[in-house]
């Protein structure tokens, strides 16, 4: 069960992606709602400054109709205009009396500073008295960058005709006055200008420096007279309150916490999944595994049973035979005519043949336990060697050292038996059979090999299955009983083609075995 | 062990030969008759019982599983014996053949050779003999 530690998996990213892209959607949702509502509340305030701003501006218009009152009273008389103007003209303000002439309006009384009797009140005035009427009429308005000169006639019919009254004011327009302060304006930047195009010389009022304004802004206008003047302004800050205006931000990084919290649950749940997964796949080979092994095994020992039964059931009438042979011999004596003879070599040759088949057969059944004596394996191939005829056109090489090992000696001997006998039947046509030994740390290692022809590989890996032979006349026992000896010593055994041709057996033998050293 | 009882019983044969099967009974006799030993069979172990329990013989040529009593068990029901060599299709576990003990003079495992047989006897009936 391998993976990347730090490779999230898909289903975590998509899970992960899916709850953050929901989050940022809901702070975008939030914070346009938030901004809308900020907005609908700077237009409603934006609104209502401009009526204040328009209401104050109307109040100037009431001691201007006042002074017209007088005037039509005293039929235009400067002197009367002069005395009534001084309650209206204090700082910052001049009020003038003027009458049209034929080169315009001439002013013919003054109260304040700024206007001459006689003169003209100069361009932009005249132009405004030429237009003033009983409403309250704007003049033209100039900004200077420190103060703010602005001024409202009124004319016939509150005046004799050719008549007007002109109020000029110069103010600076960041002073703080009445109109700029309390409510609504102490949560707005508010900027009054004389023209809708807000210039900076059309500058009226302002509650702030901080001109042009930047931020979200709401425009509205403010009636002066029959003109229009205009407010423009911001909140100073987040009107609908500061938890909705935080909320945006809050849900997004509540969110993405979140997002994260999700995604670390999902890859935690998904890895456990993928270890459960993995565990189950790697328990089920291990399964499949020991089953097969079980059934392999299982077979054997029914292959084993059935062979050592046949083996023994052989052995009575196999005694009972060899005897009988003996006796035709013993009977026949010198008699014996040189075909019976033959016959009788044939027969006897036969039953040898069908006792070591015997021999191998109840060799097979699972073997008893190895009694482990000290066993010198040179001495042992020697007596196997000894015991065995050898087959014309064949020799032996021997280079087995004195080496001593804890084994069932019985069961040795048979594992050379075999091995030496395998050998020889391996080369039809004569060869040589090498049996060499060596020690090799806590081990013994003994190659038989032989000159034969070698083994196909393609059956290399059954050669030590019961019952598997490539000999038209063989059991397929003998390896599979040295298998079986050398694996009950704790030992390996394999079989491979030598470089120069011909079969090698390799056993590898511990020189004690570990059951008895752990006995011991 | 395994001398003939003080007692005064004759020897009725050198071999007493013990073996279930009737053709592996019969070659064995004649092959130990043609040596020149006497010989006597017994089926199986009740019938070998009452033949050791009558008389004496040099040496027990004994199979091991047999009907009704095996080898072993009569072996283990005569507290006096002649020399035993065990004749059998199968081989005794280690413990089998120390229980037994030293009244067995030698385990042959079927088949053998005739010669081995004749040789293997000579051999117990030797030790028989004793000094």
């Amino acid at each position: 069960m391998k993976w990347d530690v730090w490779r999230p998996s898909p289903l975590t990213v998509a899970v992960t992606l899916v709850v953050a892209a929901a989050t940022v959607l809901g702070f975008v949702l939030t914070d346009r709602s938030v901004a809308s509502q900020n907005q609908a509340l700077l237009k409603s305030d934006t609104t209502q400054a401009a009526e204040y701003v328009s209401s104050i501006v109307s109040s100037v218009g009431a001691p201007l109709q006042a002074l017209a009152s007088g005037v039509t009273l005293t039929n235009g008389s400067p002197a009367e205009f002069a005395v009534q103007a001084k309650s209206v003209a204090q700082t910052p303000a001049s009020v003038i009396l003027a009458r049209k002439t034929g080169a315009g309006f001439v002013v013919t009384a003054v109260a304040g500073a700024g206007f001459v009797v006689g003169r003209s009140p100069g361009p932009s005035v005249d132009a405004t008295l030429e237009r003033a009427t009983a409403d309250l009429t704007p003049g033209p308005v100039r900004y200077d960058g420190k103060s703010t000169t602005f001024g409202f006639a009124v004319g016939p019919p509150l005046v004799p005709a050719g008549t007007a009254i002109f109020e000029q004011l110069r103010i600076d327009p960041f002073v703080a006055i009445t109109a700029t302060q309390g409510a609504p304006f102490h949560v707005l930047r508010a900027a009054v200008y004389a023209s809708h195009g807000l210039r900076g010389d059309q500058l009226v009022l302002a509650n702030t420096h901080a001109l042009p304004l930047v931020g979200p802004t709401a425009e509205a206008s403010v009636a002066v007279g029959s003109s229009r003047w205009w407010l423009v302004a911001e909140a100073r800050s987040p009107l609908a309150g500061g938890f909705p205006n935080a909320a945006p931000l809050i849900l997004l990084g509540v969110g993405l916490l979140l997002a994260l919290a999700i995604g670390s649950t999902v890859e935690a749940l998904v890895r456990r999944h993928r270890y459960a997964t993995d565990l189950v796949a790697e328990r089920t080979a291990e399964l499949d595994a020991s089953h097969a092994a079980l059934l392999r095994s299982e077979r054997l020992s029914a292959l084993g049973e059935m062979a050592s039964t046949i083996g023994h059931e052989l052995r009575n009438p196999l005694a009972a035979v060899i005897n009988a042979h003996f006796m035709v011999r013993h009977t026949l004596g010198d008699t014996i005519t040189p075909e019976l003879d033959g016959l009788l070599v044939m027969a006897e040759r036969q039953t040898t043949r069908a006792a070591t088949l015997a021999d191998n057969l109840t060799a097979f059944v699972r073997q008893r336990e190895p009694d482990p004596v000290p066993v010198d394996l040179g001495e042992v191939v020697n007596e196997v060697l000894e015991a065995t005829p050898l087959p014309p056109g064949i020799d032996v090489s021997v280079d087995v050292p004195p080496l001593v090992v804890q084994a069932d000696s019985d069961q040795i001997t048979q594992v050379f038996a075999n091995l030496i006998v395998n050998g020889f039947q391996a080369m039809p046509d004569g060869g040589t059979l090498r049996i060499q030994a060596s020690a090799d740390d806590g081990c013994v290692v003994i190659t038989v090999s032989d000159s034969g022809a070698g083994v196909d590989s393609t059956v290399l890996e059954r050669v030590f299955d019961p019952f598997f032979t490539t000999k038209a006349s063989g059991t397929g026992l003998g390896l599979a009983i040295v298998a079986r000896i050398v694996e009950a010593h704790g030992g390996e055994v394999s079989l491979r083609n030598g470089e120069a041709g011909g079969a090698v057996v390799t056993v590898r033998l511990p020189v004690a075995p570990a059951s008895q050293l752990a006995r011991r | 062990m395994g001398a003939v009882p003080s007692r005064t019983r004759t020897r009725r044969a050198d071999v007493l030969i013990v073996d279930d099967e009737a053709d592996v009974r019969r070659s064995m006799s004649e092959i130990l008759q043609a040596s020149g030993f006497s010989v006597v069979e017994a089926e199986d172990g009740d019938v070998a019982l009452g033949l050791l329990r009558e008389s004496d013989y040099g040496m027990v040529l004994l199979d091991i599983r047999m009907p009704k009593l095996d080898g072993v068990s009569l072996i283990e029901a005569l507290r006096e014996l002649p020399p035993v060599i065990v004749h059998s299709a199968f081989s005794l576990s280690s413990e089998e053949r120390a229980r037994l003990g030293s009244k067995v003079v030698e385990y042959l495992r079927k088949p053998v050779s005739p010669h081995q047989l004749v040789s293997a006897v000579q051999g117990a009936l030797g030790a028989g003999a004793g000094p």
